[in-house]
């Protein structure tokens, strides 16, 4: 339903990181972290194909909503995960009137749960000590409800804040489409409560997304240095991920650059990897010239060591006997 | 955070009633305003029909929370393999793969362990590979073929422990139909994989058309059902 723009980064080994300066204004929120591995000054050139930029498709307006999944349709069911990407509202979770979680906070992720593909209420409210079971015994009015629409495959659905600051929420499909071995997916959100940012990793702008727009890029295994940075060139949110080998790693900028409130929110998949395309482990043809033949010789080495025993036993034997 | 957290913890004293342990269930909710994880969630078996009555996982998304996790993630790694059925010791280096996506072979007389899967004795596959022959001359695994089914082998790792497996199979392979993704899976249970080239060299490739595999499972899980290679 939604698709995402792939953009190859150079596979060497050794990309990382870009070393940048991060301006030091109240309005940037930089969650730089240590970085494990160490640090190559080289810096990445992007790949020639500008990637698109897709919008997650909104929630339809359709109110036909499946209620409970049946069961024993797991095959067509998605694993579904919540993220919580409005700054500083703890919320009570329903979906179709029923409570998903409570006293859910900021930056956390709640699932997975399996949903048969269709068309959800989700609705959020101020958490409630006393939430009831089902959103219909709630007297308070929803901070934000829609209808999500759930495919067949993996997503998560994010509550955030639009370019407005409003919340609202998103859903995105997951992709884990397969990598080349050695590689890894990292897919940048910018669910900030801002305009269009361009998304870098290892220095290297992947595209420009507006609010609830995604990019994705492959990048090798590693660490990678993933920014957001607007329009004023300033960088809004940062932070050095590592990814392992076949791993998707989906980062959400979440929060209002203008409140100091943004940072970066990590999901991790797996199942992405493929094998090696081969084990090339030899390029001398010494097994075949080599060791067949002396395998061979062996084998009349001992035969012909056997005859010469067995003749000089059956000597002896005739000479004791002689004696 | 804290009054959901206690409708959890409510949940919880209820059901731990019978057992008579509210004060259990108080430090439970202690201890789930810390990490988030212990929390009890509602109505989430009507979503997840595959576990009737599970709560909805919640943990946090954060980054620092996710290098912390990696941080507390140790990773051994082997540093030298021994043979003593065909007389090999080699060193062993972590690798990855070429500009062919293929497995980045060390040179010569050095043992490649592909860093990307499991490390030996870890679930998944854990894959060591090095040269029949290298450059004209004998390369570490010259003689992997002539392993057999109970052979031993050891894998020294870098924290010093010695990991012990017995050779389960022994097989040559085309290389068009190696079985990659199962000789490399990420998880399952605990193999050690160790590949070569053999079958039928071709001069002008400078390559051979087959791999040698020798499977190996750690000895005390080998002993414990018998092998069935």
């Amino acid at each position: 339903m939604l698709s995402t723009a792939t953009t190859p980064v150079p596979a060497t080994e050794a990309t990382t990181v870009t070393t940048v300066t991060v301006p030091t204004t109240e309005a940037t929120t930089v969650t730089t972290v240590t970085v494990p591995t160490t640090e190559a000054t080289t810096v990445t050139t992007p790949a020639t194909a500008a990637p698109t930029v897709t919008t997650a498709a909104p929630a339809p307006a359709t109110s036909a909503a499946p209620l409970v999944p049946e069961s024993g349709m797991a095959a067509s069911q998605a694993a579904v995960q919540v993220l919580h990407g409005v700054p500083g509202a703890e919320v009570d979770v329903y979906v179709n009137g029923k409570a998903l979680t409570t006293g859910f906070n900021t930056g956390e992720i709640a699932g997975p749960v399996t949903l048969t593909p269709g068309s959800y209420d989700v609705a959020l409210f101020a958490a409630d000590a006393r939430a009831p079971e089902s959103s219909s015994d709630r007297t308070d009015e929803p901070i934000v409800e829609q209808n999500v629409a759930v495919g067949a495959d993996p997503a998560t659905l994010v509550a955030h804040l639009n370019d407005q600051g409003q919340p609202t929420l998103t859903a995105f499909k997951e992709d884990l489409a397969p990598v080349a071995p050695g590689q890894s997916r990292v897919v940048l959100r910018n669910l900030m409560a801002d305009g269009p940012v361009d998304a870098s990793v290892n220095g290297s702008i992947v595209g420009s997304i507006g609010a609830g727009q995604e990019v994705s890029a492959v990048v090798p295994a590693g660490t990678a240095k993933v920014e957001f940075v607007g329009d004023d060139g300033k960088v809004l949110t940062t932070a050095n991920v590592t990814v392992g080998d076949g791993e998707l790693a989906s980062l959400s900028a979440i929060g209002a650059p203008a409140s100091s409130t943004a940072q970066i929110v990590i999901e991790r998949f797996t199942g992405l990897s493929t094998a090696p395309a081969g084990v090339p482990t030899g390029d001398s043809g010494l097994l075949g010239l080599d060791d067949d033949q002396t395998g061979l010789k062996l084998v009349f080495g001992l035969m012909i060591v056997l005859a010469l025993s067995g003749g000089v036993v059956a000597f002896r034997r005739q000479r004791s006997s002689w004696s | 955070m804290n009054r959901p957290v206690a409708h959890g913890a409510i949940v919880l004293a209820i059901s731990l009633a019978t057992v008579g342990s509210i004060v259990t269930a108080q430090s439970t909710r202690a201890s789930g305003t810390t990490g988030g994880s212990g929390r009890s969630t509602l109505g989430s078996e009507a979503y997840a029909p595959a576990a009737p009555g599970a709560g909805v996982p919640v943990r946090s998304a954060t980054i620092e929370s996710d290098q912390a996790a990696a941080a507390a993630r140790v990773i051994q790694q082997p540093t030298r393999i021994q043979v003593g059925a065909i007389s090999l010791e080699a060193e062993v280096i972590p690798v990855g793969v070429d500009a062919k996506s293929q497995f980045d072979v060390p040179a010569a007389t050095t043992v490649g362990w592909y860093r990307y899967g499991a490390a030996p004795g870890q679930p998944g596959a854990s894959v060591l590979a090095a040269h029949v022959d290298y450059g004209g001359a004998r390369g570490a695994f010259y003689d992997l073929s002539k392993l057999e089914a109970g052979d031993r082998v050891e894998v020294e790792m870098d924290d010093g422990a010695t990991l012990q497996f017995t050779v389960t199979g022994v097989y040559e392979i085309q290389k068009h139909e190696l079985p990659a993704e199962e000789l490399f899976r990420k998880d399952g249970t605990p193999v050690l994989n160790l590949i070569t080239c053999g079958g039928t060299f071709n001069p002008e490739k400078h390559s051979y058309n087959a791999n040698v595999v020798v499977t190996a499972e750690p000895a005390d899980a080998v002993s414990a059902q018998g092998l069935t290679a």
